[in-house]
């Protein structure tokens, strides 16, 4: 009988719980009531009015203002698909100081697969506002559901170079530049060797490779460290050997189409050789030699921080994850990849933008569209944004306009290959199944499952039944 | 039921108990279904707004997809293996659990403590513990299969799936057979004890037959489960090494998402749930045959 | 109403040598999850370099807990969780048990055939196949989406064919006919008939029932990630993906917050657990 109150009373609770909850808690992501006046047909003199002012240490809100524009009347709701987690909290920030100063709310969601996240959003009719995406997913969406952002304030000061360009018009707005290197600890080097290191008489292989014994001889019996994982060692593995065909994107889209038409071949390919002689060189003095594919991405930034080894073949972006293990008076820095007689490469850092902000035309409304334009050149004109961006994103950024440096040992490095020019072009071109199609092979190769001239033989085969997308 | 009720009776009856699923379950399942089966006739990415119609093309690419037919042979194997381990350890502690041990009540409570955690993480932790807590046993203890992690070569890796399966399902397939075990009826059992039968006995001919029903719920569940299997697939082995353990649904995501080939993915998960569902049901069907025999 | 073994006055030698295996055996089940206990109070620096420690060099971190609780804004994505689970679950107890009794009793009638049979077949379709197609319709057409309701009501959509296949293997063996008959003679109707007599002797299934969807509703990733676009209406799985990065994972407040949403289970789960061992049918056609 007791069983029965109880299970009666439990009954009760929950039908309320139904009740209550299902009182229209429904709620579209109907587009905001439009502002009664267009915000262009705004007198000047009643806007300046009703602006909110703005912090008057800051540069002269005039000049931010006209490549921003004014705050809405009514406040506008937008939401930001983000991709890099590691720059939520940063973001976040940044988008509650804009959002109250222009009246605009904003809501970020971050994802670590923005393709799956897009296709899914789209399917439900409720795209995000402004996606942080990846070149692929620009490509993908396009002109059918991006907006043109050509005429944007930001294109003009490096966003036209560095944007996700399609059919001459930019659909992305660069949000990072990041490099592809080797990242290393220059304190454990110096301490290991006896002597100081600079990095730049090092470019090739052969004289890395006499550093690598020298820091043998030294004690450090395994001074590489490589990643497992198929993203890092397959999908930007395969990149250098793209990259550093003659530095160019145009280079290695010629190359590519040249293995497509069958007149040349990646056996017989130089760079593709000179490349791997340095993986296998990486993969013999790798630190996980044990077991390489039992890597563990901390761990191996836990390597290099504490100088238990001297590189890392990673990228810039590995900063948010390395420094937590950083030591107090260590210095950290990156290089470029070592290759032999390769004038035209030799000694250059990889770099390219790699995420891209996009406006979304499908679902936003007129007035969000707005909002979400106004919140990139926020980030790019005001010092607030720039500050957001640069300072607390801790981001290398592609516009010219901005003079604050980067504030992590990586991308102060990266910015140094940059301002010397000592950088090639990063690939953009690869299909979507570039990955799944090839990247596991990489990791068969680093435990000697496959041969060099297998990996060639994949290649071909996969770039003769693909061709780069432009 | 009466077999002397009148149409509008039965319809009433139909509909005031069972309407609210069926309505329900169409809803949110046969519809969309149907809509994704006609999906996989198109040559839709998944994103974009032209929608061209292709006829059986997709299929076509299917059966000349040689990883694909690879990761759907390694699914019904991992899942074969896992289906047995997972009902035989469920099924064994479930009658240790209902025998009147002492502290039964919070042995069952802990023994459900893995499905606390959810798929993705669970993944997480398991790898943890193949490749940065077995290891260090090596030294202790030097066999070969501690030298390296589980999950950097194909087999143990693959081993692992199955380990951590089984640990995480077989908790759960041990409520249902504690329910069965525990719906027995005891006078049943108190008459044969009195007719002399030993537990051995009373196991074979009372709670065996009884456990039928139990027994093709964990199946066909485990089976289902077990075939769909994606979370931790991807953060216990990610597919490696070396794409050695690509599982079908990982291996559809992949295609639709990844490689923007929506209707071909559809269309592979299509096929992959029609071998799923002639495994399952057949095994139903002979489960049920035996209930009806009993 | 008791499990005549539960009473057996007579420890034999047996019973130790069982309860000791269940020890054991329940030790190794519980690793894991003692891992992510201590885990759960130890730097993620730590938790990296020397995952068996069991307390971290600088004394428990229940900063993470901290973090998590405003991160994850704990006790609103508890309390969403907590209303789509509950009446998910009541929902799909009331409607399986009266779907599944009708089935068995009826099971001659061509629409119980065929709903059954289909109920089964959709336990067998992968998630995947109707993901899209699903946000399709009720996104991209109906615009119901982001709503609380419309993911109760597709887990009761998604849910009802596993509840509907284990109550009706449970009818079948262990709800006598004969209870029934005798009420039918004294003039019961039919839902007077389950809800006074079926649905009570219904209790060790549904609640197995219960547990096994409040679980799989409480840690459910997939779907209500596709339907609460919100961070207002996120639950507790949805939250706790927030500390997850692109290379690596925050595994200090992940643990942390995996415990958080762990310990109000165990606290459901052994209120439940009374009534798994209640009810069993001998002792109820005796009272």
């Amino acid at each position: 009988m007791k069983n029965l109150r109880s299970t009666v009373l439990a009954l009760g609770i929950t039908a309320l719980l139904l009740v209550s909850c299902a009182k229209g808690q429904t709620e579209n992501t109907a587009t905001q009531a439009t502002s009664t006046q267009a915000t262009d047909a705004t007198p000047a003199a009643t806007a300046t009015t009703t602006a909110p002012a703005t912090a008057t240490s800051q540069a002269s809100p005039a000049t931010s203002n006209d490549k921003i524009g004014q705050p809405f009347a009514n406040t506008v709701k937008i939401t930001v698909m983000n991709s890099k987690p590691e720059i939520e909290d940063a973001l976040e920030a940044g988008a509650k100081a804009f959002g109250s100063e222009y009246n605009v709310s904003i809501e970020i969601y971050e994802t670590d697969s923005p393709g799956n996240t897009l296709a899914e959003r789209y399917a439900a009719g409720d795209a995000p506002t402004i996606g942080i995406m990846d070149i692929a997913n620009i490509r993908d969406l396009a002109a059918e559901k991006l907006v043109d952002l050509s005429d944007q304030p930001w294109a003009d000061v490096g966003g036209r170079t560095m944007g996700a360009v399609r059919d001459g018009k930019i659909y992305g707005m660069p949000l990072t530049v990041e490099g592809m290197c080797l990242i290393y600890n220059k304190t454990a080097i110096e301490k290991t060797t006896g002597h100081a290191f600079d990095p730049t008489k090092y470019t090739s292989l052969d004289a890395f490779s006499s550093l690598l014994k020298e820091l043998q001889a030294g004690g450090m019996k395994y001074p590489m460290v490589l990643n497992a994982e198929d993203w890092s060692i397959g999908q930007k593995g395969y990149q250098f050997v793209y990259d550093y065909q003659d530095g160019t994107a145009a280079g290695a889209i010629s190359f590519l189409k040249n293995v497509h038409d069958g007149k040349t071949s990646f056996s017989e390919n130089t760079v593709f050789n000179k490349v791997y002689d340095a993986f296998d060189l990486f993969i013999a003095d790798n630190i996980n030699h044990e077991d390489p594919l039992a890597a563990d991405y901390d761990l191996n930034a836990n390597y290099v921080a504490d100088g238990e080894a001297a590189f890392w073949l990673n990228g810039t972006w590995a900063w948010p994850d390395f420094a937590p293990y950083a030591q107090e008076g260590s210095e950290y820095g990156i290089c470029a990849f070592p290759l032999n007689d390769e004038p035209a490469t030799q000694g250059k850092v990889v770099a390219g933008a790699t995420k891209f902000a996009a406006v979304d035309k499908i679902d936003a409304s007129e007035d969000q569209q707005k909002a979400a334009e106004m919140f990139l050149n926020w980030l790019v004109f005001s010092d607030e944004g720039q500050d957001t961006l640069v300072n607390k994103c801790g981001i290398v950024t592609a516009f010219k306009n901005i003079k604050l440096q980067p504030n992590n040992p990586f991308n102060i490095g990266l910015k140094h290959y940059i301002d010397e020019g000592m950088v090639i072009d990063g690939a953009t071109y690869m299909p979507s199944d570039h990955r799944s199609l090839l990247a596991a092979n990489m990791q068969a190769y680093m435990v000697g499952k496959m041969t060099r001239a297998d990996i060639a033989s994949k290649l071909d085969a996969y770039w003769k039944s693909h061709t780069p997308t432009e | 039921m009466n077999q002397k009720m009148s149409n509008g009776k039965k319809t009433f009856l139909f509909l005031s108990f069972a309407g609210p699923s069926v309505l329900f379950f169409i809803l949110a399942f046969v519809f969309p279904l149907i809509y994704g089966v006609y999906l996989t006739f198109t040559d839709w990415n998944g994103l974009s707004s032209t929608v061209n119609f292709v006829g059986l093309a997709n299929y076509k690419v299917v059966l000349h997809d040689a990883s694909f037919w690879k990761s759907l042979s390694l699914t019904v194997g991992y899942s074969l293996v896992s289906v047995l381990t997972i009902n035989l350890v469920a099924f064994g502690l479930a009658y240790l659990l209902t025998s009147g041990i002492k502290g039964q009540n919070f042995l069952r409570a802990g023994f459900f403590t893995p499905n606390l955690i959810g798929g993705l993480i669970l993944g997480y932790v398991w790898q943890f513990i193949f490749s940065r807590v077995l290891v260090p046993f090596y030294k202790f203890l030097p066999v070969a299969l501690l030298q390296k992690s589980w999950l950097s070569s194909p087999h143990t890796a693959m081993a692992a799936m199955i380990i951590v399966t089984t640990w995480q399902y077989s908790g759960y397939m041990l409520l249902i057979y504690i329910a069965g075990f525990v719906g027995i009826p005891s006078d049943l059992i108190e008459a044969a004890k009195i007719d002399g039968a030993n537990e051995h006995r009373i196991t074979r001919s009372i709670r065996l037959p009884l456990m039928v029903p139990s027994i093709v719920i964990s199946l066909f569940i485990s089976i289902t489960r077990t075939f769909k299997v994606y979370d931790l697939n991807l953060s216990l082995t990610a597919g490696g090494p070396y794409d050695s353990t690509k599982l079908a649904a990982m291996h559809i995501f992949t295609k639709a998402f990844e490689e923007q080939k929506y209707g071909i993915g559809q269309a592979e998960a299509l096929v992959m749930f029609i071998v799923m569902a002639a495994i399952a049901l057949t095994q139903t069907y002979i489960g049920k045959k035996r209930e009806l025999e009993m | 109403m008791k499990n005549p073994y539960r009473y057996s006055q007579k420890i034999s030698t047996g019973s130790k040598v069982k309860t000791i295996l269940a020890s054991f055996l329940l030790i190794l089940y519980l690793v894991p999850f003692a891992l992510v206990a201590i885990n759960s109070l130890k730097q993620k620096i730590n938790i990296v370099r020397f995952p068996l420690e069991l307390v971290d060099p600088k004394g428990p971190q229940w900063i993470n807990y901290k973090h998590a609780i405003e991160e994850m804004a704990f006790f609103r994505s508890f309390g969403n969780s907590f209303i789509i689970t509950s009446c998910s679950v009541v929902l799909l107890l009331v409607f399986s048990a009266m779907a599944a009794y009708i089935f068995v009793r009826a099971s001659e009638w061509k629409a119980c055939k065929i709903s059954f049979a289909l109920l089964l077949a959709s336990m067998a379709v992968p998630f995947q196949v109707v993901m899209i197609p699903l946000i399709s319709i009720y996104g991209g057409i109906f615009g119901i989406l982001n709503s609380k309701t419309t993911l109760i009501l597709m887990n009761f959509g998604f849910g009802t064919g596993l509840c509907i296949f284990m109550c009706d293997g449970f009818i079948k063996t262990s709800v006598p006919i004969a209870l029934e008959e005798a009420a039918t003679i004294d003039g019961c109707s039919y839902h007077g008939i389950f809800f006074r007599i079926v649905l009570p002797l219904m209790k060790p299934i549904l609640s197995t029932i219960a547990i096994l969807q409040i679980l799989g509703f409480w840690n459910d990733y997939l779907l209500p990630s596709l339907v609460l676009g919100k961070k207002r209406l996120y639950t507790l799985p949805l939250a706790i993906r927030t500390f997850y990065g692109t290379f690596t994972n925050d595994y200090g407040n992940i643990m942390a917050g995996l415990m958080l949403s762990i310990i109000p289970i165990i606290i459901v789960y052994i209120f439940l657990q009374k009534y798994i061992i209640g009810g069993v049918i001998a002792g109820a056609v005796k009272s």
